[in-house]
């Protein structure tokens, strides 16, 4: 078990890696009453093409797969459904998909080692039968219904589509409708035993625990499950170029205010240690510094009602693809584009004062410690930014280490090429068309 | 987590020491009626307030000073609880213990939140055009906006429908046509009325030091402001003549259905705990009977739930389907909640509802937020609730409690948002 400190935060984390591969990160919290544990699988959206263990041949799966796995664990042989034998334990469960990996969870204030023992179980044992392969179908197709529905969802894949040509970034991370009905026993068979390795997996615990009963017990219970020896998955990355795939496009939708997304492409992002963490916060300074609620631009938004509310702003990195997207509600969504992808554009030239960058260099580090009040949060980062080899709890130190001249490292992604925008416009023309010129 | 209780004149100050949390905390709630006249000028001077002040008259302003405080942010809520409207000003900011060189920090983010209260962006007897003009618009917008959610568009319509002349059926911040109504000179008043009588209530939670922290609120000894009878809970009766049945058509891909059943109880009723774990069994957990039975076995329904608003004495059940399992949804729904009222209740899911329950309570003190929740609700309901006594609530719920429960639940009016 190795132990590391972090001074700056009042933090310390306790790590272990099994016989069988999987990792335990623990973040011990005493004076709090709950505890979080997040099992992360490196199995997200984004892999649909990759050579199967034992196998030498590369596949192609449909879509949707991961997401319909993290459906399909909690069903048992034996007719029990995992997350009641969690709740009989007064621990509350849940799972998540997104683009990289598939997260199984439990919260609660007592019986963490027998939840975890749980945990481990129902995503240790999988149980597919053509009738719940069948039946899980309908649920979720109408989750990808209920989500066609939503104008952010829409605006999000219709900018993604845009961006990326053949990345898979560009499909719902539930799939799509036609590519779930495809989806056989045998497809989540063959990716189940692939992906779910115990190497394959990380154990994230928060909380109220001792490091060292939990370790044993887990070390313990692993003890009786073989698995082949692990060797890194080969899975077939569609990279893309620097350019966007398509300028424009849009759709309709029965709303009552359009809305717009702009978004940069970013390919062929390597990750050394923790460089993830710092190109996000040098490019989330250089857009609050550019277009962010304390700048001229913004007011000027707002004084000439290009945007409804507000505008924001996001950045993903996964280590193959990434973008940054600039989304708001407008009812002159086309002029409001205008002036976005003009200002974007010049941000590769921005210059910023010193006391400006420091400035926001301090809401940065306000924003971080005021996030570990937050278990469930932190539980969550912790296990996102580990995916991309960073160490989320070093912040602050690499925070004080930044220069206002290590802004060029992110400022060069702001190319004319590389932008790509989506509408969500309403069904009938009610907005209002004021297409003035800035 | 203990609590020191102060009064500053009338104003109840409720002080939490604890080392828990890396930030410090400050709530200061203006608490008055809710009225249909008076919702949407509350819910604008909510906005002006927080976006601006004298000293800090731009947004550019406001963010620049946030940042420079590590990230301290000043909100104003405006939220509203049956007939009281409620303004909150809360400050949330890093303790300074855990900054190198961080310089009176505290005392800068605590000035900050007063002048937000208490110096407003006002010129020549209204408040300032060009920033009053910014956020009405805003406020129309998110008001507008609704719309684009249908879960919660069908929602709205369903509480229009079914309540129409009764002040739940008010929406909290109004109607459109009540928002253009108010001038800049209307909200001064507006903000002077709530100066002036609003009941106010102080929160504090963090790594604190009582004397220091009571100094920062002197500026509240001016303060002559009386307790006002304020109705957080509704003991309206209701008569149900005719379960009404409304469809409306849009252009979507899946239909919401919003099922509004009266209460014949309220969050005061020595059955709420009940209420609360009938709620979890019903339609609240993944073994529930809504999720078990729609979900799981008909497959008719991903999204599929039920919400108690005992406070309102509502019951609300709402599920997203394709537009020709209505009939077949209803039917299962209600066939669920008979089972409940003929006595078939299950065991071992009355025992994992109860420890769903325990679970989340014990959140209430992991998070300053969900603490000084529980502290208001007991505040406004003037019913003294420890977290330990609310356990024990839960805990001592018994399946004739659950049958009870379920005998007070009618229906009232069912509305479906359809795609065809």
């Amino acid at each position: 078990m190795e132990h590391k400190l972090y001074p700056q935060v009042n933090e310390e984390v306790y790590t272990h890696t099994i016989d069988n591969g999987l990792q335990i990160q623990i973040v011990p919290k005493f004076n709090f009453f709950k505890t979080f544990v997040y099992l992360g699988v490196n199995f997200g959206s984004l892999t649909n093409r990759f050579i199967p263990i034992g196998k030498q041949e590369l596949i192609e799966v449909p879509l949707g797969i991961a997401h319909f796995l993290e459906h399909k664990l909690f069903a048992n042989a034996d007719g029990t459904d995992a997350s009641n034998l969690l709740a009989e334990l007064g621990l509350e469960a849940n799972a998540y998909t997104d683009y990289n990996q598939t997260v199984y969870l439990f919260n609660g204030a007592k019986n963490i080692e027998q939840g975890i023992k749980i945990l481990l179980d129902f995503v240790q044992n999988p149980y597919f039968t053509e009738k719940n392969v069948a039946s899980e179908k309908n649920i979720i197709i109408q989750e990808l219904k209920m989500y066609l529905d939503i104008p952010s969802d829409r605006l999000h894949n219709g900018l993604m589509k845009n961006l990326f040509e053949a990345y898979p970034i560009r499909y719902d991370i539930g799939g799509t409708i036609k590519e779930v009905r495809k989806i056989t026993k045998e497809n989540l068979e063959i990716c189940y035993q692939t992906f779910y390795h115990p190497a394959n997996m990380k154990l994230i615990i928060v909380g109220n625990v001792d490091s060292q009963n939990i370790i044993q017990t887990i070390v313990e219970h692993q003890k009786q499950k073989i698995y082949p020896l692990f060797s890194p998955i080969r899975r077939e990355i569609k990279l893309e170029n620097q350019v966007a795939y398509r300028k424009n496009g849009s759709y309709h939708m029965d709303v009552t205010t359009a809305s717009l997304a702009v978004g940069i492409k970013i390919s062929g992002q390597q990750f050394n240690r923790n460089q993830a963490i710092i190109e996000e916060i040098l490019l989330k300074i250089a857009l609050a510094a550019a277009i962010g609620p304390s700048t001229l631009y913004y007011q000027k938004l707002l004084d000439q009602e290009l945007i409804a509310n507000h505008l924001h702003y996001a950045v993903y990195f996964d280590g193959y693809c990434g973008y940054i997207k600039v989304y708001a509600d407008s009812h002159n969504p086309k002029a409001l584009r205008r002036s976005l992808v003009r200002r974007l554009q010049s941000l590769h030239n921005l210059i910023l004062s010193e006391k400006v960058f420091e400035r926001f260099k301090k809401a940065v580090l306000g924003s971080f410690i005021k996030s570990l009040n937050n278990l469930d949060f932190l539980t969550s980062l912790i296990i996102e930014y580990d995916l991309k080899n960073c160490d989320i709890l070093e912040s602050i130190s690499l925070l004080e280490k930044l220069q206002i001249t290590d802004l060029d490292s992110v400022l060069k992604y702001f190319r004319k090429e590389a932008i790509s925008s989506y509408l969500i416009l309403p069904s009938e023309k009610k907005w209002l068309k004021i297409d003035k010129r800035m | 987590m203990e609590v020191v209780r102060k009064k500053i004149n009338n104003i109840e100050t409720f002080l939490v020491k604890t080392t828990k949390f890396k930030t410090i905390t400050v709530q200061i709630v203006f608490a008055n009626q809710f009225t249909q006249e008076n919702a949407s000028s509350r819910a604008l001077l909510a906005r002006v307030l927080g976006n601006s002040s004298k000293k800090y008259n731009t947004k550019k302003k406001i963010v620049e000073k946030s940042c420079d405080l590590y990230n301290t942010e000043v909100s104003v809520g405006y939220t509203r609880y049956y007939r009281t409207s409620l303004i909150a000003f809360t400050l949330d900011v890093v303790n300074e213990k855990n900054l190198v060189d961080a310089g009176n920090l505290t005392k800068k983010a605590i000035d900050f939140l007063l002048d937000t209260i208490f110096n407003p962006n006002i010129i020549n007897n209204a408040f300032s055009l060009k920033e009053f003009n910014e956020e009405k618009r805003l406020l129309k917008e998110s008001m507008q906006k609704v719309y684009n959610n249908k879960s919660r568009f069908a929602f709205r319509r369903l509480m229009e429908e079914m309540c129409k002349d009764e002040i739940i059926g008010v929406h909290s911040t109004g109607t459109i046509a009540d928002l253009d109504k108010v001038t800049p000179e209307h909200l001064l008043k507006e903000y002077q009325k709530m100066i002036a009588q609003d009941e106010i209530s102080i929160y504090v939670v963090g790594d604190i030091e009582e004397k220091k922290i009571m100094k920062h609120f002197q500026a509240f000894r001016q303060l002559q402001n009386q307790p006002l009878h304020l109705e957080v809970v509704n003991f309206e009766p209701f008569e149900i003549k005719k379960i009404k049945e409304i469809k409306e058509i849009q252009k979507i891909k899946q239909a919401k259905l919003v099922m509004g059943y009266r209460l014949d109880m309220n969050s005061l009723d020595s059955l709420y705990p009940a209420l609360l774990v009938f709620n979890s069994m019903f339609g609240g957990l993944f073994s529930s009977n809504l999720f078990k039975v729609v979900r799981e076995e008909y497959g008719l329904a991903y999204d599929i739930s039920s919400h108690d608003i005992a406070n309102n004495k509502l019951f609300i059940v709402t599920a997203g389907i394709d537009g020709d399992k209505y009939p077949q949804t209803i039917e299962i729904i209600q066939k669920e909640l008979q089972k409940y009222i003929d006595g078939e209740i299950d065991h071992d899911l009355l025992v994992v509802a109860k420890e769903s329950l325990l679970n989340e309570l014990q959140e209430t003190e992991d998070s300053p937020d969900n603490f000084i929740a529980h502290l208001q609700n007991n505040y406004f309901t003037k019913v003294e609730k420890s977290i330990s006594e609310e356990i024990d609530e839960i805990t001592n719920v018994t399946i004739d409690d659950i049958k009870q429960v379920a005998m007070r639940i009618k229906l009232d009016t069912i509305y479906f948002l359809s795609d065809r």
